[in-house]
């Protein structure tokens, strides 16, 4: 047996024994000179039959390739080789760490890996708790007296905290109220401020539904609250009586009607800017025919917006695919087929939220 | 157990382990670690401790997992122990020997009817 090792060295190799943060040293052929426990316990699960925690050229090199690429392209540079960040590993399991290389002067490269297992898994109990926040803002709405159908699909699978909502508000037997908005923002805020608008726009539609009184009063209040600036919104008043729509658009895309002769009619006669975006705005308001057998579309811009191309054409591929869809789908799927036909070229980055109501 | 050197591949270690003393134990040619349900050391043998340089009154009663052999809280190991009331498994590792990275290869033995959990540490010839 070897000598005990004095006080301070063992105070010393346990204080390294239990440093959580990963350190390697290892020359530029990944010769591993020393190595802290931290590290062995990110990487050891990572490494294939062949491979080994000595020499860890070829194992970084398969788990993060851009770093071995920034090591070897440049063997003179000193210090951070990389960003600070350092490159992140997905590990088995849940283990998520990051790995970031430091050179101290040729042949001699220290390596740090971070684990950020915790910061992932705060982040999804982020994303869930947004999304318990938005199933609860969005509850309760009201049926409509037509065959409906609505779809939500958000950008991220799982994370439910997007700026997409919709509302459908009973006024009375004969009227109803469609709503589709869009708030800027994706988290927690961005629910908030949802629920929000939609609480205003409810109470005041239930007293006037006038889509230019609901857009003025609502406005006012986006501009108390900071942010609810810039939110785009479309209101539809739908009177059954009257075979009416009554509708304002703020800032949103236009809402399509298809008629039951298979024609496709945007409604684009009561634009006004987004939600607060200026000083002062007045309400605009339009109205159009709606019979039994027509198709009333309300989406946010997730279904027609893609990178690199006018918002036109996004519209008139809407048009397209809907009045092709609306004469052979039943109401009830209506939403879904658009939605399906909107991603199915794998474009979305956004949520998109789809609302059909057939007369 | 006089004259009698226990082999790491022993298929009823456990048994001699859980019957061994701790003098017994630092007599052993390889590392053991013995932690409780709690997973607080409570068996280091002088293999062990030759190996990490730390005396045994420095890691009695520290957890295993993080305190005292922080590279084997994984899924390879600690999980393996907090998932299986009986296990008996062997593989291949690195520790970090006075953080040299050094090939050896680890047992995890454990069992309902032991106190113990263990640990063992064989290291491989150079």
């Amino acid at each position: 047996m070897s000598e005990p090792l004095a006080p301070e060295h063992q105070d010393l190799l346990q204080f390294l024994y239990q440093v959580p943060i990963g350190v390697v040293s290892m020359d530029e052929a990944g010769r591993v000179g020393q190595i802290n426990p931290a590290a062995v316990r990110m990487l050891a699960p990572e490494l294939r039959a062949d491979e080994s925690l000595d020499e860890i050229i070829p194992f970084l090199a398969r788990l993060v390739p851009g770093l071995v690429a920034q090591l070897t392209a440049e063997p003179e540079r000193l210090g951070l080789v990389d960003e600070p960040r350092g490159h992140r590993v997905d590990g088995a399991g849940d283990t998520r760490f990051t790995i970031s290389a430091h050179r101290l002067r040729p042949g001699h490269i220290l390596l740090s890996l971070t684990d950020i297992s915790e910061e992932r898994r705060l982040l999804a109990d982020q994303r869930r708790r947004g999304a318990r926040l938005q199933r609860a803002l969005l509850g309760h709405i009201d049926a409509a007296p037509h065959a409906m159908s609505v779809e939500y699909q958000p950008a991220h699978v799982g994370d439910l905290s997007g700026g997409d909502w919709y509302d459908i508000i009973r006024v009375d037997e004969r009227r109803h109220a469609y709503v589709v908005g869009d708030v800027v923002g994706h988290d927690i805020e961005a629910s908030a401020t949802m629920g929000q608008l939609r609480s205003v726009i409810r109470a005041n539609a239930t007293i006037d539904p006038d889509p230019a009184v609901v857009m003025g009063r609502t406005e006012a209040f986006a501009r108390a609250i900071r942010s609810a600036r810039c939110a785009t919104l479309a209101y539809v008043l739908h009177d059954d009586t009257a075979h009416k729509l009554s509708y304002s658009c703020a800032g949103h895309p236009p809402p399509l009607v298809l008629r039951a002769d298979g024609r496709a009619e945007f409604l684009t006669d009561a634009r006004r800017p987004p939600l607060a975006a200026f000083d002062e705005t007045n309400p605009i308001v339009a109205s159009a025919a709606f019979r039994p057998g027509d198709t009333l579309v309300l989406y946010s811009d997730g279904l027609v917006e893609r990178r690199g191309e006018p918002l036109d054409r996004g519209l008139e591929r809407l048009g397209e695919v809907a009045a092709a869809l609306a004469g052979t789908t039943p109401a009830s799927e209506l939403a879904q087929r658009l939605l399906t036909a909107a991603t199915d070229d794998g474009a979305g980055a956004d949520d998109i939220c789809v609302l059909t109501l057939r007369a | 157990m006089h004259g009698h050197t226990p082999d790491f591949h022993a298929d009823d270690l456990i048994t001699e382990l859980d019957r061994a003393t701790p003098s017994d134990l630092d007599t052993w040619p390889f590392g053991i670690i013995g932690f409780d349900a709690d997973d607080r050391v409570v068996r280091y043998n002088a293999a062990e401790a030759a190996l990490s340089g730390l005396d045994p009154d420095r890691v009695i009663g520290l957890d295993l997992f993080t305190e005292v052999a922080p590279c084997t809280n994984n899924e390879m190991v600690a999980e393996r122990f907090h998932t299986c009331e009986r296990l008996d498994e062997q593989l291949p590792y690195t520790f970090t020997m006075r953080m040299s990275p050094t090939a050896v290869e680890l047992r995890l033995l454990a069992r309902p009817e032991s106190p113990l959990r263990y640990l063992l540490v064989h290291r491989h010839e150079a």
